[in-house]
């Protein structure tokens, strides 16, 4: 397990797109602080819509680029130099799942770094409602879980170029629901606005502490568990050439 | 014997199609194998199980001892190096970093090994080229490279001349020759090019339509390829006459020509046409190729 996440971490180091995309979120939260705190005397600054509207912008590209990490391995039948020297189906999976993971947490981390610390040094966060980012930030963390699993499994499903873009096709499509649920009064689109980890950080752009919390990780964790389940039962049976 | 691989009616099925019909067969340790059959036979298939790219249907596949339903086959996997067709590699590394790249995978501690590798198969000077914008040759010698990490006791090589030039061929021969013969490395080959699989093969198999039509080894191949003389004279006698009276056994081309089968004394032959007025006016040998008992194998009749 450990030389396979070895071999993935070395092909993030290589994955160019990647690197970019963490200076780029770098660098866009030191220039929304600077331009914040150039407005600061005109208005109270949104600091969990901004944080929280952001972070979904973020998760989306990254739904792109982890998709195409793990699709790139059947592309370039690479996967079969891992099969073929031993290593077990099982550990390439849940390797592909920590580094798909890890992908999501280290923008959301760096864009936490950047924007919410430095933020906090340099403007006034005295209006900052504290719960809210406590709480919104849990409810992320489990959200971008629920992200990766889905990711992995589309991926993994659609071996190709294209299963490298559906995770992050299949998150925008749904956001749709979003749209549809202002509009009709329905109990499907109800759940399904709690249910789907996309519209779940989408409802924490308000400012205001999400209602519901506890529910909202709990389906995160069940639709993780569900496309490792469903993923993994797939991928070891899958007949590679 | 020990068998490094062995398949007991091996089958396995796409949809419709069968590519492995109840395919048994037996890979002795320390030989060359040769597998060879026509496209579709299921060369590929096997070697495909054999990796662990692919279950089989039914049956079942040995390596080292250990069936390919175990949960321990990956250990016997660790002790294999393996080409499946089309190379696989890292299209924006060097052909350096595809190399590290195996060896973070196999947990080989330390990289001193890759310069000397990349030498053997000729790709020392590849620098910063990247493998996207390497020839097919190239990316085949950077394969094998890949399978020799971490000195495995079995290679299974799918096709691997494919791509390369003259002297990529012979370089790959000797080496597979040095390999077998000094570290008693047991490969597994599979290769359209049959006149290059005879000058290494030890054993063969012959796969048509998903089944081991003939395993032989390559001396007794050699007795199986019908050797024979060609002997054309000019003069009045009858040669058979003579052929007769000398107990070989021969077949008549013209009156005045005949391929002489077995172990012929060539001078008392020729002094006995002689005496009986005919002299030789074409006389060689000829030996039936792998190619022509490859189709009498699976072209048409089963060579017994």
């Amino acid at each position: 397990m450990i030389n396979l996440l070895r071999y993935n971490m070395m092909r993030l180091k290589k994955y160019g797109a990647f690197k970019i995309s963490v200076i780029t979120v770098a660098a866009v939260g030191l220039i929304t602080v600077f331009l914040e705190k150039r407005q600061e005397d005109c208005y109270t600054h949104p600091y969990a819509h901004t944080y929280f509207s952001m972070v979904f912008m973020l998760i989306l590209i990254i739904s792109f680029l982890a998709g195409n990490f793990i699709s790139k391995d059947y592309v370039d039948n690479t996967i079969r130099n891992k099969i073929s020297i031993g290593h077990k189906r099982l550990d390439i999976f849940i390797a592909n799942h920590i580094t798909v993971f890890f992908m999501y947490i280290l923008i959301a981390l760096t864009w936490t770094t950047f924007y919410l610390l430095v933020g906090g040094f340099v403007l006034d966060t005295s209006e900052i409602n504290k719960e809210t980012m406590l709480v919104g930030g849990a409810v992320m963390f489990f959200a971008i879980l629920a992200f990766s699993g889905v990711a992995v499994l589309l991926s993994t499903i659609v071996k190709n170029t294209l299963g490298g873009t559906l995770p992050a096709g299949f998150f925008y499509a749904t956001l749709f629901i979003d749209v549809f649920n202002e509009l009709i009064d329905s109990k499907l689109l109800n759940f399904l606005t709690d249910f789907l980890p996309n519209l779940q950080i989408v409802s924490l752009n308000t400012d205001k502490c999400d209602d519901k919390p506890v529910l909202h990780i709990v389906f995160s964790i069940l639709i993780f568990i569900a496309s490792f389940i469903g993923g993994y039962s797939i991928f070891r049976k899958t007949d590679l050439n | 014997m020990d068998y490094i691989l062995k398949t007991h009616d091996l089958h396995k099925s796409y949809r419709k199609f069968n590519a492995l019909n109840g395919l048994t067969m037996s890979v002795p340790k320390g030989s060359i194998y040769g597998l060879v059959g026509m496209n579709g036979a299921g060369k590929t298939t096997l070697i495909r199980i054999a990796a662990g790219l692919q279950y089989p249907t039914s049956g079942d596949l040995e390596l080292f001892g250990t069936s390919c339903f175990d949960d321990k086959i990956v250990d016997a996997r660790k002790r294999i190096g393996t080409i499946v067709e089309t190379p696989s590699l890292h299209p924006e590394m060097t052909a350096e970093e595809n190399l590290k790249m195996q060896f973070i995978s196999k947990g080989l501690p330390n990289y001193d090994e890759i310069p000397k590798l990349l030498e053997f198969v000729g790709l020392k000077d590849t620098g910063t080229k990247k493998a996207k914008k390497f020839s097919l040759g190239m990316r085949q010698r950077l394969s094998i490279a890949m399978t020799l990490c971490g000195d495995p006791d079995m290679l299974i090589l799918d096709e691997p001349i494919n791509g390369l030039d003259p002297q990529g061929i012979i370089e790959v021969r000797e080496l597979i020759l040095k390999l077998n013969r000094e570290k008693d490395v047991t490969i597994l080959i599979s290769s359209h090019i049959l006149d290059e699989l005879s000058r290494l093969a030890t054993h063969y198999c012959f796969i048509d339509k998903g089944v081991a039509v003939k395993e032989i080894s390559a001396a007794e191949l050699e007795k199986s390829c019908n050797k024979s003389l060609y002997v054309e004279v000019k003069g009045t006698g009858n040669m058979s006459v003579i052929l007769d009276r000398l107990g070989y056994e021969y077949k008549l081309m013209t009156d005045r020509a005949a391929d002489i089968f077995g172990d012929v004394d060539i001078t008392p032959l020729v002094m006995e046409l002689h005496k009986n007025g005919m002299d030789i006016s074409k006389i060689n040998e000829k030996e039936e190729s792998l190619e022509s008992f490859f189709l009498s194998v699976v072209g048409g009749g089963h060579n017994d």
